[in-house]
């Protein structure tokens, strides 16, 4: 009894430990979290573009700049620093903190890269390659659209200067973290955002069943856009042309309530007929609170028949105006594309290019959808000049509180007919902007520079 | 009557005295503790001419029959000194038996969740803390009574140390999880450690350095806690005790922390509104609300009541302080009770133990409870001639806990800028004591418009909301232990150990209908039908939510054991097994609305659909909250570990350890899931070479060791990973991932690398005894965050970048001051930390170390500790405006935005650890005759904290301030009785940043504290006779007695600025049957 016993425990021991070796790679391959994953299939891919909360984001900071909304004195002690700083141009914006206005877009670069690298690993079969080609198109789109709205704050306005030597901004083309950072020229910056936007169009489907999600429409609009703040009004009348060709609708505004307080229809998943590509700028409390109101030279400007005075503008009286029109019914402003804004680029074009008569047709479809039914007179302008003031006119009336007004005082500085110096008076100090001032470029935030060396840009 | 039977009790031992039989053929006398006289029960008298030997009885009693008078007696217990009697001697008058405790060498063995070690063939670091001593204190959590008695392990109190509450020669991770473990009957436990009754532990093992742990492999890098749980004995009379003690804490106190006074926080809203301040609030279409001052001025300015009641009110409101409210309707003086009844016996094969007890505690806030009843049954057999040992043990543990009542601080008012904390002049209560409304999310007169219209009553009334709420969490947990082991030759031994433990966790907060959240939601998403009808989205009733979690943990361990002693000369011990654990959790969550609580039933409400606020009809958008979350976690462990100690001549001894841990690690190869481990130690009893000779140090004992530890980080991965939102993107109802990690090819385990060199003494006839220890702790390959430029798309990258570099001094001294009738004993520990982070290559932006170096976040800075104090120089107030000045460029300087860009990290100042550098006690302990006191103080040295002051960001949104705010500088000439700065005219961030955070609110934490006394009766049976018990114990224990001496002036406890720890007293008994 006793000898067995010596001799088979160790044994038996010797079985189990065997057993447990055999399962041992199973045992440990088990994933910890059943929410973790390591994206390597089209569904992963597609759910990391899904997040909306951070791919579609667009600045918000630019719109306290601009010049569409004006702070009490009464706002004045409510904001926040950075958002005095941007009202009142100070040199320092960001006071050596960090800003999502530089951090958000750079995430969206690299959720995209990240897809992009992983796309790239992937042999897609047949019945996968046209979700494929849509992710990849997609990424390529939130590259750019992110690139774009970078360029739009931290570099300097496309044409005030020598494109290739003037700095423009960081290109990360690949999801690895390792490399440094360095400032590409401002043309290769532009360049960059134009091929990856050439190649999404190529990739897209027309049309997607989320606003959320890039499609070719939106591409063709997106380059439109990027074409006109290039001043190259030729490719963007190509391109306003074809995105319009596959969605050209416009809401008929007289359909809609203008005592509500929330007027337009949610842009998603699908409901908004003109949103090609939904975005929404960071929220800041310039954005919400009461005591920042419109402009009352843009309140003014709206004529009585036109709906787009109380659809888009909640008059409280005592001068208290606020802003009612946005395309995100959701709390941040909308600052995505829609077909009004790509009607208005075309008409632009056609203006510059001396093509009248098709300028006023867009003009005039446009305006006829936002008056009240029989009360528009088409405009009818035979001189250039006169169409294209008209134009730009009607481009900050529709387009108030879009984001897009602090990329058209930039582009527009250039032209010495619509150069204009801003003044802004708070608390007795009164600051203001010049055409072309250097203070149309924000400062990179100070984490960046340090970080990787990077050259800032002068604000005095 | 009590004194009577104090009186008896006197002349009882008195009369005990002389009934110690002496008896030719039996002698019968008593075992009892030399401190304290508490009976010893299982102490072993052996006769040493033929080794016959018997143990004493509960109540220490022993008969031996046949003892020679030229024999001796030699009496033994653990713990305790054994003792040699000659028998004549005894039959000479010896009456009792009396047991020094064996303080020098607290304990003999100790353990290391893998097996008990002999301390003098130790190597490594233990810290052995027995019943006597952990029984000082009283209370429900079993973790405190580790405090000021361990040397090297010290409570972090410092600012974000409430996830990592205790460290163990200070802390050698950075991202990792900087918990010590913690074993429970051999296995490491996962649960909540409050579930465990103190009670029912036997004794405690801390292991410190790398010999002492590296038998834990990956889990050790922050120390183990090795928790023994009492067990029956073999050849034990069946015994009962019970234990009671009530402990009663003070009332918080909630003038402790300084606030403005009431009058100047009015005089700040009357300015505030002179500006315009409170215009966005009053023209939001969110219908934020005002304070009663704010409304006053609002309505005397729109001339609905003149300026003279508006003043008349406003001024009444200077005389009211909601502190009185809180201190009478939300505190009140906390009562814990605890029983614990325990049952032990055992036969020659047999032994058992059941134990019960029950807490409960009502917290100091009134509404909050806490209730434990723990169960717990083991069993030990011995088969075949005791070679086969089978135990078995199930505990068992029922938590409910009550919490309707989450404090004052969570009383707050929604604004334009976030919430605001409560308005001073706030009335809870009317002169009657009935619940008053007071301003919280919305303005008077919207709501009182509302409820016209139909809408659900819109008070907020916070003592009612304590009365109303319904919010309970409770946890089952148990854990079934079965252990096998076979001696298969005298040498060896294959032991079996299986563990199953499953924890379910339940929490159900019932917001009935009266609530206010429950009234609010429903409101808000009311909307106006036809004909004044009302549309309700959420159903009118109570909303429940309830949330359950699931873990189940399942652990097996195989392994031999070899034992052999060639001669008394040799002696060779190893161990080697593997072990295997799988812990598994799950939680689940879900609400119900328009829940009636009376028949348990719910209505349905449409997630899907958006509806617009009734408050800012605005934001049409807002879908009603679906809170059902889920998770499961896995975690997957594998282990294989060998350990041997070899000793030559009882002087050298020899050990060995290595362990290779395994390990589910999220997205690496299979070859990287692993760490091997290793240490190494030798000892060397001085003492007993043939050429020491110093009699003044009769005892002297040398160890060293050497090894690595590791550290488990199981948050990072390898590849690019992402995380599935637990529901879907609220925008488009499509599920939705984010990048929570980049990818990371290199990553390692963490590693621990730590040298020990110990020396054991006693000297004076065993009247002083101690150790002292010196050893490094250095953290290699930690996981740390490295701040990147946010153009690579994020902002902190997780990897194996930092290092630690600790050294450290644990000294302790054990001194018999008096013995005899009288005695005194005196226990003193010294733990010097000091720790730095070594290779953090990235810097983080000076003002990050400087405002949450201490410990709000994880800023370690290379060459200094993880966690410190940093501070802009300060270089005194403007004479002429009161300014704080810093240092710009070498000169005073206002320009605040300019000198906190400037600071570098060399030139701001570093003012010290946020965590003592030197910490130990001083515990005194007196006994005569039956009366026992022990006096515990503890010290705290080397560490600063920032004091707290005035922010006036604060003070100018109207949210009101400290204090200081009175001793602010007002007129040219205050600057030299005061730092603290003038009231800006408007909001200034950098002068406040700079301010709040410059180098004249830095304090020095030294201090010394009365911590704790413990004092107590006990009487024997044999001392009264009539008593119904063979042993009774009364206790007090007072806890939290006060600070003794403290550096800084400022009149704060530098542990607790915000308030002290309440005082407590208990009272006890604690009775043997």
């Amino acid at each position: 009894m006793k000898q067995i016993n010596i001799t088979l425990k160790p044994f038996v021991y010797l079985i189990c430990l065997c057993v447990l070796m055999s399962c041992e790679n199973e045992f440990l391959d088990v994933r910890p979290d059943k929410a973790l994953v390591v994206p390597q299939t089209l569904d992963d891919f597609q759910a990391i573009l899904d997040n909306t909360s951070v791919m579609n984001v667009a600045p918000g900071l630019n719109e306290v700049s601009a010049d569409d909304f004006l702070a009490t004195e009464a706002a004045w002690g409510v904001l926040s620093e950075v958002e005095k700083n941007c009202y009142i141009w100070q040199p320092d914006l960001f006071g050596s903190q960090p800003s999502v206005e530089w951090n958000y877009p750079y995430q969206q670069v690299f959720y995209a890269n990240i897809v992009l690298n992983g796309l790239s690993a992937l042999k897609p079969d047949m019945a996968q390659i046209s979700r494929w080609q849509n992710l990849h198109g997609s990424a390529l789109f939130y590259r750019a659209i992110a690139f774009y709205h970078l360029v739009q704050i931290f570099a300097s306005p496309y044409g005030s200067g020598d494109q290739a030597s003037q700095p423009g901004i960081p290109l990360r083309l690949d999801q690895g973290i390792e490399k440094k950072s360095t400032r590409s020229s401002l043309k290769e910056s532009y360049d960059q955002i134009e091929k990856d936007l050439l190649m999404a169009v190529e990739l897209l489907p027309e049309r997607t069943n989320y606003k959320s999600r890039p499609s070719k429409a939106a591409a063709f609009a997106l380059l439109s856009r990027l074409y006109l703040t290039m001043g190259n009004f030729e490719k963007s009348l190509v391109y306003a042309d074809s995105s319009l060709k596959i969605n050209s609708q416009l809401m008929d505004y007289s359909l809609l309530d203008s005592t509500s307080l929330s007027p337009f229809p949610s842009a998603l998943p699908n409901g908004n007929v003109e949103v090609l590509f939904h975005t929404a700028k960071t929220p800041y409390l310039f954005e919400t609170i009461p005591t920042v109101v419109v402009d009352p030279l843009v309140f003014s400007s709206f004529a009585h028949e036109d709906l787009r005075r109380v659809l888009f503008f909640n008059n409280r009286g005592n001068g208290i105006i606020t802003f009612k029109g946005s395309y995100n019914s959701f709390n941040n402003g909308f600052a995505g594309l829609a077909t009004d804004e790509i009607y208005l680029i075309r008409a632009e074009c056609f203006t510059r290019s001396g093509k009248i008569a098709e300028a006023q047709d867009d003009l005039n479809f446009l305006l006829a959808s936002r008056w009240k039914k029989g009360s528009f007179t088409p405009v009818k302008e035979d001189s250039q000049d006169a169409l294209l003031l008209r134009i730009i006119n009607e481009r900050r009336k529709e387009l108030v509180g879009r984001g897009l007004r602090w990329t058209d005082l930039r582009r527009l500085n250039l032209d010495a007919r619509f150069a204009k110096t801003h003044t802004r008076r708070i608390g007795g100090h009164t600051s203001s902007l010049s055409p072309n001032d250097v203070k149309y470029v924000f400062p990179i935030p100070d984490n960046e520079i340090l970080m990787n060396g990077l050259q800032q840009n002068p604000r005095e | 009557m009590i004194r009577k039977s104090l009186f008896f009790g006197v002349i009882c031992i008195a009369i005990c005295f002389g009934t110690i039989a002496q008896n030719r053929e039996t002698l019968t006398g008593s075992v009892v503790s030399k401190l304290g006289r508490q009976p010893l029960p299982g102490a072993t008298i052996q006769l040493k001419s033929n080794g016959a030997a018997t143990i004493s009885d509960p109540v220490g009693r022993f008969s031996i029959s046949g003892p020679a008078s030229q024999d001796t007696l030699l009496v033994t217990y653990l713990g305790y000194l054994s003792i040699q009697i000659p028998v004549n001697t005894f039959t000479a008058g010896v009456q009792q038996i009396e047991l020094s405790e064996n303080a020098n060498q607290l304990g003999e063995v100790v353990a290391t969740g893998y097996q008990m070690i002999p301390k003098d063939r130790a190597t490594g670091s233990f810290v052995f803390i027995d019943n006597e001593l952990l029984n000082r204190r009283t209370g429900a959590g079993i973790l405190d009574r580790l405090a000021d008695v361990t040397p090297g392990l010290v409570f972090n109190r410092n600012t974000g140390a409430g996830a990592n509450p205790v460290s163990i020669r200070g802390q050698s991770t950075i991202f990792g999880n900087a918990k010590p473990l913690i074993v429970i009957d051999n296995f490491p436990y996962e649960g909540d450690i409050s579930n465990l009754n103190p009670n029912d532990v036997e004794s405690i093992t801390v292991l410190k350095d790398a010999a002492a742990a590296s038998i834990w492999g990956s889990r050790a890098g922050n120390g183990v806690i090795v928790i023994t749980m009492k067990k029956g004995r073999q050849n034990q009379v069946f015994k009962v005790s019970f234990n009671s003690n009530v402990q009663i804490g003070n009332k918080p106190d909630p003038f402790y922390r300084q606030q403005m006074p009431v009058a100047d926080f009015i005089d700040i809203e009357q300015r505030l509104f002179s500006t315009g301040y409170y215009r966005s609030s009053e023209l939001s279409v969110n219908k934020y609300p005002l304070t009663p001052v704010v409304e006053l001025l609002v309505a005397q300015r729109d001339g609905i009541i003149s300026e003279e009641t508006a003043q008349n009110k406003i001024e009444s409101l200077k005389n009211q302080d909601v502190r009185q409210d809180i201190e009478k309707f939300f505190y009140r003086k906390s009562i814990s009770q605890q029983y614990a009844l325990n049952l032990t016996g055992g036969s020659d094969n047999h032994q058992f133990l059941v134990s019960a007890g029950h807490d409960r505690n009502l917290s100091n806030l009134i509404g909050n409870q806490q209730y434990r009843t723990t169960l717990n049954f083991t069993n030990g057999f011995t088969f075949y001639r005791k070679k086969l040992e089978l135990n078995l043990g199930i505990y068992y543990t029922e938590n409910s806990n009550r919490q309707n009542n989450p404090g004052p601080g969570a009383i707050s008012l929604s604004s334009v800028t976030g919430t605001s904390p409560l308005y001073p002049y706030a009335r809870l209560a009317d002169d009657m004591g009935n619940p008053l409304a007071i301003a919280k999310d919305y303005r008077d007169n919207f709501t009182q418009q509302a409820m016209q219209k139909g809408l659900l009553n819109w008070d907020y009334k916070p003592l009612d909301e304590i009365r109303i709420a319904d919010n309970k969490s409770g946890l089952t947990d148990y854990r079934f232990n079965a252990t096998m082991g076979y001696k298969i030759t005298d040498a060896f031994r294959f032991e079996i150990l299986y563990q199953h433990a499953r924890s379910t966790t339940r929490t159900r907060n019932l917001q009935s209908q009266d609530s206010y959240y429950a009234r609010n939601l429903i409101n808000r998403f009311t909307q106006p039908g036809s004909g004044g009808s009302l549309i309700r989205p959420i159903p009118l009733g109570g909303i429940k939510d309830e949330n359950s979690g699931l873990s189940i943990n399942k652990s097996l361990r195989s392994q031999v054991a070899y034992e052999k002693q060639w001669s008394s000369n040799q002696r060779f011990v190893a161990l080697a097994g593997f072990e295997a654990r799988d812990y598994h959790s799950s939680t689940n969550g879900y609400r119900l609305y328009g829940y009636d609580n009376t028949h348990a039933a719910s209505k349905q409400v449409d997630y899907i659909s958006t509806f617009p606020s009734y408050i800012n009809p605005t934001s049409t958008n807002n879908t009603i909250l679906n809170n059902d979350t889920q998770s499961e976690l896995t975690d997957h462990y594998l282990s294989y570990y060998a350990n041997f100690s070899y000793t030559l001549y009882q002087r050298y001894t020899l050990t060995g350890s290595a362990r290779l841990d395994q390990s589910n690690l999220f997205g690496v190869e299979t070859n990287q899931k692993g760490a091997p481990l290793w240490s190494a130690g030798g000892s060397w009893n001085l003492s007993k070479e043939s050429f020491y000779h110093v009699s003044s140090l009769p005892y002297l004992k040398l160890r060293l060791t050497y090894g690595f530890n590791g550290n488990i980080n199981k948050s990072v991965s390898a590849l690019t990973t992402a995380r599935f939102g637990s529901s879907v993107d609220y925008l488009t109802r499509l599920p939705y991932t984010t990048i929570i990690n980049p990818p990371n090819p290199t990553l390692k385990w963490e590693k621990v690398q730590m040298l020990n060199f110990g020396i054991d003494f006693e000297f004076l006839n065993d009247r002083i005894g101690g150790s002292l220890e010196f050893y490094q702790k250095n953290g290699k390959d930690l996981i740390g965050n490295i701040a990147l430029a946010p153009s690579t798309g994020i902002e902190t990258y997780t990897g194996n970048t930092a290092g630690t570099k600790g050294k450290g001094i644990d000294l302790v001294f054990n001194t018999h001051n008096v013995k005899g009738e009288f005695n005194w004993n005196s226990n003193l520990f010294f733990s010097y930390v000091s720790e730095k982070v070594i290779d953090y290559p990235v810097k983080t932006s000076p003002n990050i170390y400087i405002t949450s170096g201490a410990g709000a976040g994880t800023y370690p800075l290379e060459g200094r500790p993880m966690y410190a104090f940093y501070s802009y120089k300060w270089a005194g107030l403007d004479p002429n405006t009161g300014d704080p000045m810093g240092v710009l460029e070498g000169q005073p300087s206002n320009n605040y935005s300019r000198i906190i860009a400037g600071t570098t990290t060399e030139s701001m100042i570093y003012s010290g650890p946020a965590r003592p550098a030197v910490f130990g006690a001083f515990r005194n302990s007196f006994s005569w005759k039956n009366i026992s006191l022990s006096i515990n103080m503890s010290y705290r040295l080397g560490y600063y904290f920032r004091r707290s002051s005035v922010s006036y960001n604060s003070v100018l949104r109207g949210q009101g301030g400290h204090a200081d705010y009175t001793r602010r500088w007002q007129r040219p000439g205050d600057e030299l009785s005061t730092n603290v700065p003038s009231i800006p005219p408007a909001i200034n961030t950098s002068r406040n940043t700079f301010y709040l955070f410059s180098s004249t609110l830095m304090e020095k934490g030294d201090h010394a504290r009365f911590q704790d006394l413990n004092l107590s009766y006990n009487i024997l049976k044999s001392q009264w006779k009539q008593m119904p018990f063979s042993h009774m114990q009364l206790y007090l224990y007072a806890n939290n007695l006060g600070l003794i001496w403290k550096s800084n002036n400022s009149g704060l406890d530098p542990d607790y600025p915000d308030g002290p720890p309440q005082m407590t007293l208990a009272f006890g008994v604690k009775i043997d049957l």
